[in-house]
């Protein structure tokens, strides 16, 4: 099975729209900051402008801290979009090129394959992260230096410059994991309507509704339920970090996760091909 | 080596196969002849173990790690790499040896360019149907499944892809299985027939026997057919430089003797396939 992961991961570096879609995230990204050199300053300006005169705030406000807890944000729709379609697509251009039969008619099981789609989608969804992460880095403290963090969750909360950094990388932390949901899903999907078009449609209605169904109140049940797991990479930016209730989402993320491939690989595997 | 017995697939309330079976050997080009919807991409879907059958089973005889290798309708390729990139990322895929020289043997004698590097959509469909029997051939299978391979091919190239196949049955003992609505090209590649309707085997048999079960008329061509007496007795239709008459396969021979003999100059003596009387159940 490992050749069959080298061999997609070789098919999805050779494809142009693989490019395509990290540069849709880097561009994502420069718009962030390039929003945030021309119009961050006037606007942190003008919401701390009383709190500024009674307390000593360290460093320019608008600072890489601040950048990357806006590119962060991202994740609430624009990065899992572009990893859904990204990631859909290695599966539902298989079954477009009729590569999948191709594939499916030589010594291979179908377990496998589908196995390895997964896998592959979790080692690029990884490294898209990785590839956020660093460039956003690299960008917001080249260009906007250190400092202290300020950000609006229950109120107002200050970070100081080196606790912000540790929580935004474990923001980040949080973040992969609720992606590779994301990832993971997205290829379920496929599996379910194998057409491209279908399947880009059900990845947005699904981040549509997890998003609106994120803030409806379910009670008891709601703590189960996968879009009131969205969120949990913004409690690193509570005050006090609630860990109980991040180490409960995440299990509760993962099983999802395992739901997910394991009704994935039991449909395809009954299913015909072609 | 491929053995099949009561074959049934339906899709909702269309029944794609209705009690196949059919026996390939080694060595032997088996044809499937049926018009379109005739359930011949279903079966060899089936026998390739694309599809489950509703019911029926089906033995191959293989020790192979790969038993069969196929193009199904045609042949699906990755575009944008290059016949040799298609064949190595494939071979690896499976665990199959994709050294240069394995590679280049294969491209080889599926008659491409081994030196040829840009990309497969630059390819003709022919160069496509060549390449997509090399990817079929990878792992070394014992049989050979072919559905509609000619299909898009120009006289030449279809010519020469019937011999490729040929070839193929005889130096390496592959049990090959394709299909086809043509024919024509059927009847020269084949050495055994089954014709198949509406999810059904409706007649079986070595190529020449089917064929002859089918024809009831031959065309003659020639310069002066109009002098010629055994043919003013027969009910005729006449175009051009050539009559069609109703003749039975066993007198064939009799009236291309009778009309050398009567001086005339015969330019074309062929038997007109009745596709009808073909299809129809016997």
């Amino acid at each position: 099975m490992i050749a069959l992961i080298q061999a997609e991961l070789y098919l999805i570096f050779r494809q142009k729209r693989t490019y395509y879609g990290l540069a849709a995230i880097f561009i994502i990204e420069l718009f962030i900051i390039a929003g945030s050199w021309y119009q961050g300053n006037e606007v942190i300006s003008v919401l701390l402008e009383n709190l500024t005169r009674s307390f000593y705030l360290e460093g320019n406000l608008l600072n890489g801290h601040l950048v990357l807890y806006l590119v962060l944000n991202s994740l609430w729709f624009n990065l899992p979009l572009i990893i859904m379609i990204i990631v859909s697509g290695f599966l539902t251009n298989d079954y477009k090129d009729r590569t999948i039969q191709t594939i499916m008619l030589q010594s291979i099981k179908k377990i496998d394959y589908i196995l390895t789609k997964y896998v592959v989608a979790i080692v690029f969804t990884l490294l898209v992260l990785v590839f956020l992460m660093a460039t956003a880095s690299l960008m917001a403290y080249t260009i906007f230096g250190n400092g202290d963090l300020i950000t609006y969750l229950n109120g107002l909360n200050f970070f100081e410059s080196n606790q912000a950094l540790s929580r935004i990388g474990l923001a980040f932390l949080s973040g992969t994991i609720l992606m590779l949901f994301y990832s993971i899903t997205s290829v379920t999907l496929a599996i379910i309507f194998k057409e491209i078009t279908i399947t880009w449609i059900a990845c947005i209605l699904f981040l549509i509704l997890s998003n609106l169904l994120l803030k409806i109140d379910f009670g008891i049940m709601g703590d189960w339920f996968f879009p009131k797991l969205i969120d949990t990479w913004q409690y690193f930016f509570y005050y006090n970090i609630p860990w109980s209730k991040i180490y409960f989402n995440h299990i509760v993320l993962m099983a999802y996760i395992i739901l997910f491939t394991t009704g994935g690989i039991l449909l395809f595997i009954k299913r015909d091909i072609g | 080596m491929i053995h099949a017995q009561n074959l049934c697939k339906s899709y909702k309330e269309i029944k794609a196969l209705d009690g196949v079976g059919l026996s390939v050997k080694r060595g032997e080009v088996c044809g499937i002849l049926g018009p379109n919807g005739a359930g011949k991409s279903t079966l060899f879907k089936i026998l390739c173990r694309l599809v489950t059958p509703d019911s029926g089973n089906f033995v191959i005889n293989s020790t192979k790690k790969k038993a069969i290798g196929a193009i199904i309708e045609k042949p699906a390729l990755y575009e944008y790499l290059s016949a040799k990139e298609n064949l190595s990322i494939i071979s690896a895929m499976q665990g199959a040896p994709k050294d240069n020289i394995t590679l280049s043997g294969l491209l080889e004698n599926v008659g491409l360019p081994i030196g040829r590097n840009d990309p497969v959509k630059n390819f003709s469909l022919g160069m496509k149907q060549r390449l997509g029997i090399a990817i079929a051939l990878l792992n070394n299978p014992d049989c050979l499944i072919l559905d509609e391979p000619f299909l898009g091919l120009d006289p030449l190239g279809m010519q020469s892809f019937r011999n490729m196949i040929k070839q193929f049955a005889h130096d390496y003992n592959l049990a090959i299985l394709i299909s086809s609505h043509l024919l024509d090209e059927l009847s020269k590649t084949c050495d055994s027939l089954h014709v198949m309707n509406n999810g059904r085997i409706i007649q079986s048999g070595s190529t020449a026997q089917i064929l002859n079960n089918s024809t009831n008329d031959y065309t003659i061509c020639g310069h002066n057919l109009s002098d010629s007496q055994i043919l003013q007795k027969q009910d005729r239709k006449i175009d051009g430089d050539c009559i069609t008459i109703k003749l039975e396969v066993a007198k064939a021979s009799f009236y291309i003797k009778s009309l050398i003999e009567e001086g005339i100059e015969i330019t074309y003596f062929g038997p007109e396939k009745n596709l009808k009387e073909l299809y129809k159940p016997k």
